[in-house]
């Protein structure tokens, strides 16, 4: 009998759209697993870098030597200029390091000497840092060569402080990322404030998608079931009016949310203003015209969500079915939520590119970075490009709405009786 | 002129034909009845003239407008109660009424016609109460009110009265009864041929898709020297019996 029992809950809940579901989704964890050990690669890989020294002497040389083996050099030269212009042309390029003459006199001297370093950040994902991150940690080692250099060189004076010997630069370091100079923090410092929007922004995103979404499949799925569908189509009024009233109506419903989140996430930013670096000295906060691109953004790309559910919810039967129609949506919008987590849009390959930009749903979860730094036409083109999807979903949802396909179902796999 | 024209109407899915070639008519201030068992075709046939499903060959016309051409009159003309038809559980049932009138009437009319809806479904002081607290007699008086209220020229009723305990049932039978006049008519579907006999002016006999009989319940009493139409039926089915197609349900 428990045999029995059992049988019938498999049977009811193992269907061809809960094993695609499924499917999906261990596609999508198998790519992010690829993602990740791509990661994996990266952080064996050795950070290519510019040099310009133009200290001359034993120390100079035992350094740039230094230098060679631990990273890859793209520009070993004398003009500050080139090298910088020589790391942004290269795709890879993480800093500039800069050794002015006179070095070692200033070390010897018992003065701390200065490395200067001019970082280039490509993104705030979580993975655009790590080569900046290898970079910090070979400064570390560096300082232990100028150390061993000046234990050597001392040994018979010992004239110099041990603290001085163990600690013998300073660092001077800006960041370039994308058109914003930031003085005196390296990428590692600016990720870590921005990390958490990284994480935070794309799950709300999603979330808000998903909760839209399963109303408008819901709905659909409880009209065929209550057959007010059926009565709703045999009233006077025209199919359009019929599919805008239901995505008007959850779209208000939409705006509401996304008016939520807006105040929520402006608390949520707010709250970083007061920890150690403050987004708005770093040229990193938002004003209130960017805000609202972002709702308008996220309102944009929850309309092309909604059109989808109910296209979607055309295919509900019931309740109940309508419940796992939510699925394609939540794959959808899960693909370009760990896409943007783990990479900035600038630092992804073309075809992830192409991916992101196709996917309504990204653009919301972009829209915030692309405004810290003043990327407006990629934000207004996302936004444009959602609103041209939906009004097409819905000339699609019209058209089957005037076909009888919403009273005899679609039903592409059926099985010959 | 006939409210209701339907010619050699085919419905087909696959292979199976749902409704097969049937022709009938309705004439103002007629109840007309489509008797027939499950998956004869009742639903199929009310679904194609309330402009819900495409036809797959034949014709219909309601109030002289083609369904298939002019779907946006015939639906001005008509009322179509599904079977089974729920309501939005979130509403009151006044609020439901209303609902559906911001369809059918100018904003000054529309009062009067949830007034009359309200009537109808005689429900007192529980109108004003969310639909999803009634009985399930209670929500047909609802949809019986909201279907009829706007006095539609035709009525497309599918099974008013199934799932009715014998109350109920009577008094959506005289509801329905009441609601017809000069320039109305009703057409609705069963399979309790008692009820038909009582409410229906003029009845049509529908089995595997085919109509098998039309006329009124008297002439047809006559013609088969029966007392009720369910021995009529029985007789009919019996001598088709080589036409019959059984119902050939899928899941
Ligand atoms: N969407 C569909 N796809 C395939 N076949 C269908 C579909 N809808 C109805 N049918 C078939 O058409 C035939 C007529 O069905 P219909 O619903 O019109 O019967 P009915 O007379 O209303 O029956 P009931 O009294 O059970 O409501 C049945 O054989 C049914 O299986
Ligand atoms: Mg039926």
């Amino acid at each position: 009998m428990l045999m029995n029992l059992i049988k019938k809950e498999i049977k009811e809940l193992l269907t061809p759209s809960t094993v695609a579901v499924i499917l999906v989704i261990t596609v999508l964890f198998g790519s992010m697993g690829k993602l990740i050990g791509a990661a994996k690669d990266e952080a064996k890989k050795k950070p290519t870098i510019a040099i310009v020294i133009k200290e001359k002497g034993p120390l100079a040389d035992r350094l740039r030597e230094f230098l060679r083996t631990k990273t890859t050099l793209i520009y070993e030269g004398d003009s500050r200029e080139e090298g910088f212009a020589a790391l942004k042309a290269s795709k890879k390029g993480v800093a500039l390091v800069i050794i002015d003459q006179g070095f070692e006199k200033t070390l010897l001297a018992g003065k701390p000497a200065l490395i200067k370093v001019e970082w280039i950040m490509r993104g705030a994902g979580l993975m655009d840092t790590i080569s900046s991150g290898i970079l910090e940690r070979t400064f570390l080692d560096l300082n232990k060569q100028i150390s061993a250099h000046l234990i050597d060189a001392t040994k018979d004076k010992g004239d110099l402080s041990s603290s001085h010997v163990l600690n013998p630069t300073v660092k001077f370091e800006n960041t370039h990322y994308k058109s914003k100079r930031i003085p005196a923090l390296s990428p590692n410092k600016i990720a870590q404030v921005l990390v958490s929007q990284s994480i935070t922004i794309p799950m709300a995103v999603m979330i808000i998608i998903m909760l839209g979404g399963s109303m408008v499949i819901t709905s659909m799925g409880l009209e065929k079931e209550n057959k007010t569908l059926e009565t709703l189509l045999t009233m006077p009024v025209s199919r359009t009016t019929i599919v805008m009233g239901k995505i008007m109506g959850s779209a208000a419903v939409g705006l509401f949310m996304a008016a939520f989140y807006m105040v929520g996430f402006k608390f949520y930013v707010s709250s970083f203003e007061t920890g150690t670096i403050d987004l708005a000295l770093l040229g990193l906060d938002l004003n209130a015209f960017d805000y609202i691109l972002v709702g308008v953004s996220l309102f944009s790309s929850l309309l092309f969500g909604l059109a989808m559910a109910m296209l979607l919810g055309i295919m509900a039967k019931d309740y109940k079915s309508a419940q796992v129609l939510t699925y394609p949506i939540m794959g959808l919008a899960m693909i370009p939520m760990f896409l943007t987590m783990y990479r900035d849009f600038d630092t992804v390959t073309p075809l992830v590119k192409t991916v992101l930009f196709v996917i309504p749903f990204s653009h919301p979860m972009m829209a915030m970075r692309h405004l810290t730094l003043d990327n407006y036409l990629l934000v207004s083109l996302g936004i444009v490009y959602s609103l041209t999807v939906t009004a097409i979903l819905i000339a699609i949802i019209v058209k089957i709405f005037k076909t009888d396909k919403l009273i005899t179902g679609i039903m592409p796999l059926r099985k010959r009786a | 002129m006939n409210l209701l024209e339907v010619s050699g109407l085919t419905k087909t899915y696959g292979t199976n034909h749902a409704v097969n070639a049937i022709d009938f008519h309705i004439a103002g201030g007629e109840i007309f009845g489509l008797i027939g068992p499950n998956g004869a075709g009742k639903t199929t046939t009310l679904r194609i003239i309330s402009t819900l499903l495409s036809k797959s060959s034949g014709e219909v016309k309601v109030c002289g407008h083609d369904v298939q051409t002019d779907p946006h009159e015939v639906r001005r003309s008509i009322s179509y109660l599904p079977e089974e038809a729920g309501v939005y559980k979130n509403l009151k049932g006044r609020e439901y009424l209303e609902f559906i009138a911001g369809f059918h009437a100018e904003k000054k009319e529309r009062p009067a016609m949830v007034e009359r809806g309200m009537s109808i479904a005689n429900l007192g002081a529980r109108i004003n109460d969310k639909v999803s607290t009634y009985s399930k007699g209670m929500t047909r008086r609802l949809t019986i009110a909201r279907a009829l209220m706007m006095n539609p020229k035709l009525a497309i009723l599918d099974e008013p009265t199934s799932g009715l305990d014998v109350i109920n049932a009577h008094e959506v039978r005289n509801i329905i009864k009441k609601s017809i006049s000069e320039r109305s008519a009703v057409l609705l579907s069963s399979h309790n041929m008692l009820e038909v006999d009582y409410l229906c002016d003029r009845i049509a006999l529908i089995s595997g898709g085919v109509i098998v009989e039309t006329g009124t319940p008297d002439s047809l009493k006559e013609k088969y020297q029966c007392s009720n139409i369910e021995e009529i039926f029985m007789k009919i089915v019996e001598t088709l019996s080589h036409a019959d197609e059984p119902d050939k349900k899928r899941d």
